[in-house]
């Protein structure tokens, strides 16, 4: 009977390499591709919105109003003649820009907390529920428009805004995971062996707990772009004339009857956007969940 | 009843060439291959087989109970008191499920549903099969629970299964089976998950229940000692295939097959000295998605040679004097080996 | 009961919490509110004068707990731009409010549990695969969206809503219905999918339990399987998720109101930011936050009643 070889250890930037190599050279379906290819347009234009060949989204020339699409410019102008298709462009900055930000202080400030509450527990923890607790009492909307009536509606100030409502939710997954992975062997091992709190946190805890919050991430983005297009379509978003995805579908409104591509546009755009985000950060995750009990 | 009168009965279930392939993740998983056997009234066949031998898939495929994604191919005819049920609807199928074959599982702790009492589980085929209306439905299911041996029973009938012991929820799964007094009792490891203690308890409970009811019974176990009083035939399954079947003194006293012959080796018995080290049988069980030509036990037995490596040994009568012809409906001893085990083994069996 | 007891001060510790949450939240917003109620241009002198009457010059916590007092009986003060007690502005758009929540739910439910059961049930088949992706495209809808959608194909296309206004149900039960279903509708679609995705993978979850196998190796049909021995399981969850989506229903309900132009509560709260309304936006917060914790509470209450795996170990 042949010997039993002995399992081949990979490092762990050996094991992501192969999960990488997993993730683009298996087929993610033509659906995957075609979505992070959206996501990469919509990226580029709000990047580089500035420097694009387009017309001035904030001029108005009421001579173009309410033109459709390829009557003139690309997709037409809205109620004040202002090009639609630059607003798009400009307005994309806006939502990506809050999109990023918010999320990644939601994962961080959350992440922190959760990790140490989930770490520590005890008195914190309690404490730290408690005021989750309280916060989440609230509907969202309800503490968002009382956070940006006392922050501003500055970029920075809505983003940091949505990104406070994110921290409850972060702040419960990685409490959740942390607590999971405190449970296991290799953490008892590792205070066994002496290790001080922090190398534990830092190399035990935190690549385990990370992956999931990562993954959240852009589903999280998502729902970031919805809640900040909500602000727009009340007005409460970044103030004009910086055109935002929300501000063009509430002024669409007013012309549905008339001119129905002022609001369909951008709605398109922002539902193509939110779906894309949703759907890769639905395949990733559901992707490297399985990798995950490899790490 | 006498062995003579054993052969007497009717045919109750008559298996032939049951083949079962399975859909999975690594591929077709060929988890029942060829299957044969026959059961009359009264009788308690057995069957035996490591995890992974198919007995539980083949088992549950009797009722097209597999779910229906995870079947891939299903081959074979099956043969219930005359009627032929493989290629029965669903819908036809759920009025015999119940009625005329009852299942019992593994499992007491998962079987039973956590959000419904006794009375409405016990209750449930009394009222779809045979048309009983509640209140009676439920007189009947405290009679049901009485039978099985649960105390108190007009109480516990409408409790729900978390506040009954793991020996009592079997014995209302029991219960639920012999509801429409079935012709047929498929048990599938109905004591695997019990204390020793209880397990006695349930399988001389079974036995009492069939002998009142002359109900067949097919015993699914990976415990030898469980079948060797209990049963009146024994099936050996091994990677799926019926390598042996024998009235259960004959398998115990002339098996034929080496893996027979190795699953006995195996059992620890009282009577060895102390520290004797304990026979397992060298290899693992085979993976079922590709499997090799040639006899599935040849890379773990001690007797094999070249032809059984190429060639599937095919289903053949232990006893030379029989004709060769095997009629496959027949319960007598066959086996499935190029080279039988012959010597008799010394010592009995539990 | 002895449940209730037990849990009894965790809720009135968060709503508690809840109040002064909000009375700082709200109190802490830029704008002196009697420069708000005067106006600019008003004599110093006046200003303080009305502080003085408003009793803004006390410590933040008197006030708090005069404030806290106050709406314990009932009082939620007086708005200094409208005149109205605050309660009875609450009280008289609320059901409009309730109305619009509870068929935003109703509907998502009726819709979203036969969905779910049949995706569940055929899980994996080209159906189910249509049905979770039309699920998981309504996800990436917002409400306003999906309402302007509504608007544009039933109201203004084809004409058989219309798109804004409100007519109580006791004056015309018929007209109401008429008005309040896009609205409804608006809210119910986002609820939908979420109920749906939901239930589905819990339902798949118990269909693979072992009971779920002997309820079908005693012959019961398939749909008496779904109903009676695997939804009951799986709908605990969905109850509860039902009630902590509570604040995004009140949340689309801003929206859906102020869209739609309806007299509930959530558009009283809207208007009354934007016009710096401190006294009336605390009042509407405060019985908010408060409704949704005590219905979250009794939600968890019913879940230990329906489970009875907690109601008897409990």
């Amino acid at each position: 009977m042949p010997a039993k070889k002995a399992p081949k250890i990979e490092s762990r930037a050996q094991n992501f390499a192969r999960a990488l190599q997993q993730v683009f050279g298996r087929g993610f379906g033509p659906g995957f591709w075609l979505a992070v290819f959206w996501l990469l347009i919509v990226a580029f234009c709000a990047m580089f919105a500035d420097w694009l060949p387009l017309r001035d989204p904030v001029d108005p020339v009421i001579a173009n109003r309410l033109n459709g699409p390829l009557s003139g410019s690309l997709l037409g102008a809205d109620g004040l003649g202002r090009d639609i298709f630059s607003r798009l462009v400009h307005g994309a900055r806006v939502s990506v820009v809050i999109g990023l930000t918010a999320v990644s202080i939601g994962m961080i400030v959350g992440g922190a907390l959760g990790i140490i509450a989930g770490y520590f527990r005890g008195h914190f923890e309690r404490a730290l529920m408690a005021v989750l607790d309280v916060i989440l009492a609230f509907p969202w909307l309800v503490l968002l428009l009382a956070l940006v009536a006392f922050i501003g509606q500055s970029l920075f100030a809505i983003s940091v805004a949505i990104g406070f409502l994110w921290i409850p939710a972060y702040a419960r997954v990685a409490r959740a995971n942390t607590l999971s992975v405190v449970q296991r062997e290799y953490v008892l091992a590792a205070k066994a062996m002496g290790a001080s709190t922090s190398r534990i946190l830092v190399r035990e805890v935190l690549p385990n707990v990370i992956f999931p919050l990562l993954a959240y991430g852009l589903v999280a983005m998502g729902l970031v772009i919805i809640v900040e297009s909500a602000l727009a379509f009340l007005g409460l978003s970044v103030e004009a004339p910086q055109p935002t995805w929300g501000g063009m579908i509430s002024e669409g409104k007013r012309h549905l009857a008339t001119a129905v591509h002022v609001a369909l546009i951008p709605s398109i755009t922002m539902f193509l956007t939110v779906l894309s985000l949703n759907f890769v950060g639905d395949r990733l995750r559901s992707h490297f969940d399985v990798k995950e009990s490899n790490l | 009843m006498t062995p003579a009168e054993l052969e007497e009965q009717p045919l109750l279930l008559d298996v032939r060439n049951l083949t079962i392939r399975l859909n999975s993740a690594a591929g077709l998983v060929h988890a029942v291959e060829d299957v044969s056997f026959v059961l009359r009234e009264g009788q308690t066949l057995g069957i035996v087989g490591e995890s992974g031998s198919g007995k539980s898939v083949m088992a549950r495929s009797l009722l097209n109970l597999l779910p229906r994604r995870s079947v891939a191919q299903r081959q074979g005819s099956v043969v219930l008191s005359g009627r032929e049920i493989s290629a029965l609807s669903e819908r036809d199928l759920q009025k015999l499920r119940g009625a005329q074959v009852a299942m019992i599982f593994q499992d007491p702790m998962t079987a039973l549903n956590p959000v419904l009492t006794i009375c409405v589980q016990v209750s449930e085929p009394l009222q779809q099969h045979l048309g009983l209306s509640k209140p009676a439905a439920r007189q009947r299911a405290i009679e049901l629970l009485d039978a099985v041996g649960i105390p108190d029973a007009a109480s516990r009938v409408d409790q729900y299964p978390h506040q009954l012991s793991g020996g009592m929820r079997q014995r209302v799964v029991i219960a639920i089976a012999l509801a429409c007094d079935p012709a047929l009792l498929i048990a599938d490891e109905p004591t695997t998950a019990l204390d020793v203690t209880v397990q006695k308890q349930i399988l001389d409970l079974l036995s009492r229940l069939q002998t009142q009811r002359r109900m067949g019974m097919l015993l699914i176990t990976h415990d030898l000692g469980v079948v060797a009083s209990r049963a009146d035939y024994i099936a050996v399954m091994y990677a799926g295939r019926l390598v042996e079947l024998a009235p259960a003194t004959t398998l115990f006293s002339a098996m034929r097959h080496p893996y027979t012959e190795a699953l006995f080796n195996s059992i620890p018995r009282i009577t060895d000295p102390a520290h004797t080290r304990l026979q397992a049988i060298p290899g693992r069980p085979p993976q079922l998605h590709n499997p090799a030509p040639g006899c599935a036990f040849a890379p773990r037995c001690q007797y094999a040679q070249q032809r059984c490596h190429r060639e599937t040994p095919p289903v053949v009568p232990s006893e030379p004097s029989v004709s060769s012809v095997v009629p496959v409906g027949q319960t007598q001893h066959v086996h499935a080996c190029f080279f039988p085990v012959t010597r008799p083994i010394t010592g009995g069996a539990n | 009961m002895m449940m209730l007891l037990r849990k009894l001060p965790w809720l009135i510790g968060t709503l508690l919490a809840v109040s002064f949450f909000t009375f700082m939240l709200v109190g802490l917003l830029p704008g002196d509110p009697a420069v708000l109620i005067l106006g600019a241009g008003v004599s110093p002198e006046a200003i303080v004068a009305l502080r003085l009457e408003m009793g803004l010059d006390r410590p933040l916590l008197i006030r708090y707990l005069d404030w806290l007092g106050s709406a314990l009986t009932g009082d939620l003060g007086r708005s200094p731009m409208t005149g109205e007690l605050v309660m009875d502005a609450i009280l008289e758009r609320l059901p409009v409010t309730v109305q619009l929540g509870l068929m935003a739910i109703v509907i998502a439910l009726v819709m979203a549990i036969p969905l779910a059961m049949v995706s569940a049930s055929f899980a994996g088949s080209k159906l189910d695969r249509v049905i979770s992706g039309i699920g998981f495209a309504l996800m990436s809808v917002p409400g306003f969206m999906m309402a302007i959608f509504l608007i544009l194909i039933f109201a203004v296309t084809l004409g058989w809503f219309p798109a804004t206004g409100w007519i109580p149900f006791l004056v015309s039960p018929l007209d109401n219905l008429r008005n309040a279903l896009l609205p409804a509708l608006s809210l119910a679609m986002i609820e939908l999918a979420l109920y749906m995705r939901l239930l589905r993978t819990d339902l798949i979850d118990t269909l693979q339990q072992d009971y779920i196998t002997l309820a079908r190796a005693k012959g019961m049909p398939s749909w008496r399987i779904l109903t009676r021995h695997a939804l009951r399981p799986s709908s605990f969850s969905l109850l509860t998720v039902v009630g902590l989506q509570l604040g995004g229903v009140i949340s689309g309900a801003i929206i859906v109101e102020e869209i739609f132009a309806l007299p509930g509560v959530g558009r009283l709260l809207y208007q009354s930011i934007l016009q710096r309304d401190l006294v009336m936006v605390q009042g509407i917060v405060l019985f908010i936050a408060t409704a949704y914790v005590l219905v979250n509470f009794i939600v968890d209450l019913c879940y230990s009643l329906l489970d009875p795996r907690v109601r008897y170990a409990g």
